[in-house]
């Protein structure tokens, strides 16, 4: 048994990390249990060595093979990106800080479709603000789709090469472009670089230009003193005390001892796969069907975006491995129009499509002289679009426990169970007609569209979402669950909707609203 | 005695599968031609021949025999025109080395290049080495489409069913056991090729993204690049900073790196 302590977080991303940091600077003290270990940058990311292609590859990095096993509901399904790790998937994000807009907290009333939140922009508008000037985005104020107008903590990078080819398709069709809100740092800040536009964000940030949860959320709550993280703790259960209250957290160390942490608020922020899974995992007399389950909606609601990315070649060299492998965003496409035979909409990023040369020859058929040919044309002639869609929430959509299949600590793994409904199926058929019509417009010579992969997306979202009625959601708008006071869940499983923004922004700006209310009420006398 | 062929494999299959009253079936599975090839995904263009480098006598893990054949069948893979290829960028070294790191692959690739001389055994009545470069292209792509074959994806029963038969078939045959060897020897050469300077002149590549990363990157692409003008494509660069494995490089140790980034700090560490 651990020394009992006020708050347990359940991992250290977006909403872990953010929690951590908040409460510590509270005077609140905090354990951290990550499952994945503390990486060293300069060390084991791979981005300066030849063969940084293989040597970087996300199963060397950033997974915990006993512990990422997902089973489907359903064939056809690929599993979901995430990183483990202290940082937690921000590790290997794009840090694309997109907020959502007013419409999306409110899809019933404006279209009748999915369902509100029960908090709106505006409850989140001053975290998305702070969470802004933490994370020192980079970007250019003023955009045309959104009403905010205060300008970024960082100036915005250059417009890359390869966008500017592909912006004469947008150009020619009179769609708008702005350069996307990122969190990289295009000046030096508080001992880290700048950016030297590498591009190689996924496979982990070397220099730490990109800010990452590890190395700015969680590197401030460990300088407060009041935050312990503890890598590579695999947690298999929360215990709950004979009143119904959450008590303690159950997990095993690197070196397969079991722990009890106590605590007097356990806050789970391991993401929209793993942190259903743990509250269904979590059964017990009082819980029979999960805690926090009463209303039998844990797991359900999952979400993801519909995506499709789009590559095309180009007759002229790009060389658009060069830069960040985004940069410029179209929101043109975001919201309902009467025009189109699907509800909600889809945003336009602009990407590398391949970036090394290893994983274009590997995406590339065959082998040979002819394969050989083929690398000389295509390589650095590649540049491509990525959409990002809106997925209605459906309830059938869910996680719920793998009846057979278990984890090295024998406990069931994830099933996830994700289907499109008609209108997702809608909006792909129109992503996959427009897409092309804008690549051919900027010239290319060659399209190839990548299907939208059920599962194969690290947009996860949904499963514990937050509502007014216990009766239609987990958790109130602080992320408590309604069945368990000291209990929140405080990462994308409190989603409603899934908007078209990628979601670690919204998780940030959530968490930093989360951790002041439970500041709060611990100084009212306790949470719950 | 009539050679058994897969033919003959099929319909006493089928003999069996009507046995069990499966009899509308197994007349579909019949119907589908047993020799059904996947389409070449590009067209033919004239295979070089290849030339394979002798046996270095650093070799770490393979023997004479392994590392000839993994140097002729890289070779293979990505042949020397008039543009270097598999062998000059001398990747069966960086196989080799990479085999001895793991006892995982150290197996698969026993395995696998066992399997490569059985297959060819079995088709041509001798091992790899020594077929001649059409039957040693003509034995790739049999082995390259016995495991596109078991991975493509199937719409019915009676599809299942069939691929259920093939995949059968090559494992009696010896075939099917070694299949996904051969994609992740694919892998494997073009890892070892495509993180070879010299492949980077050949398709146009500056090297590794760090640790100078690409300040030209709002420009149109110029030769410049090549000839190291902007990048050093040479990852001895930063060896202070990034290489430093006695001393455990902390973010600290990023303010105290003088070489590649030095440009890139803010001396003073406000902001």
């Amino acid at each position: 048994m651990k020394k009992k302590v006020t708050a347990c977080v359940i991992g250290s991303g977006a909403g872990g990390g953010v929690v951590a940091k908040e409460l510590a600077e509270k005077g609140i003290s905090v354990v951290v249990l990550e499952a994945g270990r503390r990486l060293n940058p300069l060390q084991d990311y791979t981005t300066a060595l030849r063969d940084w292609e293989r040597a970087g590859r996300e199963d060397h990095l950033f997974s915990v093979p006993e512990m990422d096993r997902v089973t489907f509901g359903r064939p056809g399904m690929s599993r979901p990106y995430e990183a483990l790790g202290v940082g937690g998937t921000t590790l290997r994000y794009l840090a694309y800080m997109v907020r959502l807009t007013p419409e999306d907290f409110r899809t019933y009333s404006m279209d009748g479709i999915g369902a509100d939140w029960p908090i709106m922009y505006e409850d989140l508008a001053r975290h998305y603000r702070k969470v802004e000037t933490e994370m020192q985005v980079s970007g250019l104020h003023g955009d045309p789709w959104s009403l905010w107008k205060e300008p970024f903590p960082q100036p915005p990078f250059e417009m890359s090469y390869r966008d500017s080819i592909l912006k004469r398709g947008f150009d020619k069709l009179g769609l708008r472009l702005w350069p996307v809100p990122v969190a990289r740092l295009s000046r030096p800040f508080r001992g880290r670089p700048a950016c030297v536009n590498c591009g190689e964000c996924e496979h982990g940030c070397m220099t730490g230009a990109k800010s990452s949860i590890d190395v700015t959320y969680i590197a401030k709550a460990e300088a407060t003193g009041k935050v312990e993280v503890r890598p590579e703790s695999r947690v298999t259960r929360i215990a709950v005390d004979p009143r119904g209250r959450a008590r303690g957290v159950i997990y095993f160390d690197r070196n397969g001892s079991e722990h009890m942490q106590e605590a007097d608020i356990i806050i789970l922020s391991a993401g929209s796969v793993q942190s259903p899974r743990l509250l269904l995992n979590s059964k017990s007399a009082l819980f029979p069907d999960g805690l926090a389950n009463s209303s039998g909606l844990v797991g359900k609601y999952f979400m993801q975006h519909v995506s499709i990315v789009a590559r095309a070649i180009f007759p002229e060299r790009i060389d658009s491995f060069r830069g960040f492998s985004g940069g410029l965003i179209s929101k043109d496409h975001a919201k309902t129009s009467p025009g189109n035979n699907f509800a909600r909409g889809w945003v336009y990023e602009l990407s590398s499509g391949v970036r090394g040369p290893a994983q274009m020859a590997l995406s590339l058929p065959g082998w040979g002289a002819s394969h050989k040919d083929r690398m000389r044309k295509t390589f650095g002639h590649m540049a491509g679009l990525a959409m990002v869609g809106e997925q209605l929430p459906e309830e059938k959509n869910r996680i719920e426990l793998d009846p057979k299949v278990k984890d090295a600590y024998g406990m069931p793994v994830p099933r996830m169970t994700l289907g499109l409904s008609e209108n997702d199926r809608s909006m792909l058929e129109a992503m996959k007609k427009h897409s092309r019509e804008v690549l051919h417009s900027a010239g290319a010579t060659e399209i190839e569209l990548a299907y939208h992969r059920l599962g194969a997306s690290s947009h996860n979202m949904g499963g514990c979402r937050m509502g007014k009625e216990p009766k239609t959601s987990v958790l109130n708008s602080y992320c408590q669950c309604h069945d368990v006071p000291n209990l929140f869940v405080i990462d994308a499983s409190c989603f409603v909707t899934g908007g078209t923004a990628n979601p670690s922004l919204t998780i940030m700006a959530i968490a930093t609203r989360a951790a002041g209310y439970i500041a709060d009420q611990g100084k009212k006398g306790g949470v719950g | 005695m009539k050679k058994f062929t897969r033919r003959d494999f099929l319909k006493l299959s089928a003999v069996g599968l009507a046995a069990s009253g499966a009899v509308v079936m197994a007349g579909r599975i019949i119907a589908i031609p047993p020799d059904l090839k996947l389409p070449d995904p590009y067209p033919e263009l004239p295979e070089q021949v290849p030339t394979i480098p002798k046996q270095g006598s650093g070799a770490r893990f393979f023997n004479e025999h392994q590392y000839t054949l993994v140097a002729t069948l890289a070779a293979l893979f990505i042949p020397t025109d008039e543009a270097p290829g598999a062998t000059e960028a001398n990747v069966v070294e960086y196989i080799d080395n990479m085999v001895s790191l793991s006892k995982k692959s150290q197996s698969q690739y026993t395995q696998g290049l066992k399997w490569i001389d059985r297959v060819s055994e079995r088709k041509y009545g001798k091992d790899f080495l020594s077929l001649r470069v059409e039957e040693q292209i003509g034995l790739m792509r049999f082995a390259d489409n016995a495991a596109a074959l078991r991975r493509r994806p199937v719409a019915n029963i009676v599809q299942r069913l069939d691929r259920k038969i093939e995949s059968v078939w090559d494992d009696l045959t010896g075939v099917g056991e070694g299949s996904p060897f051969f994609h992740m020897l694919r892998e494997d050469v073009f890892y070892g090729y495509y993180s070879n300077p010299v492949s980077w002149k050949v398709v146009g590549y500056y090297g590794p993204p760090q640790p100078v990363g690409y300040p030209d990157y709002s420009e149109p692409p110029s030769n410049a690049h090549y000839a190291g003008v902007v990048r050093a494509a040479d990852d001895t660069t930063c060896r202070s900073c990034h290489y430093d494995q006695t001393k455990k490089a902390s973010h600290r140790n990023r303010m105290e790196c003088t070489g590649c980034h030095t440009s890139h700090f803010d001396p003073g560490g406000k902001g």
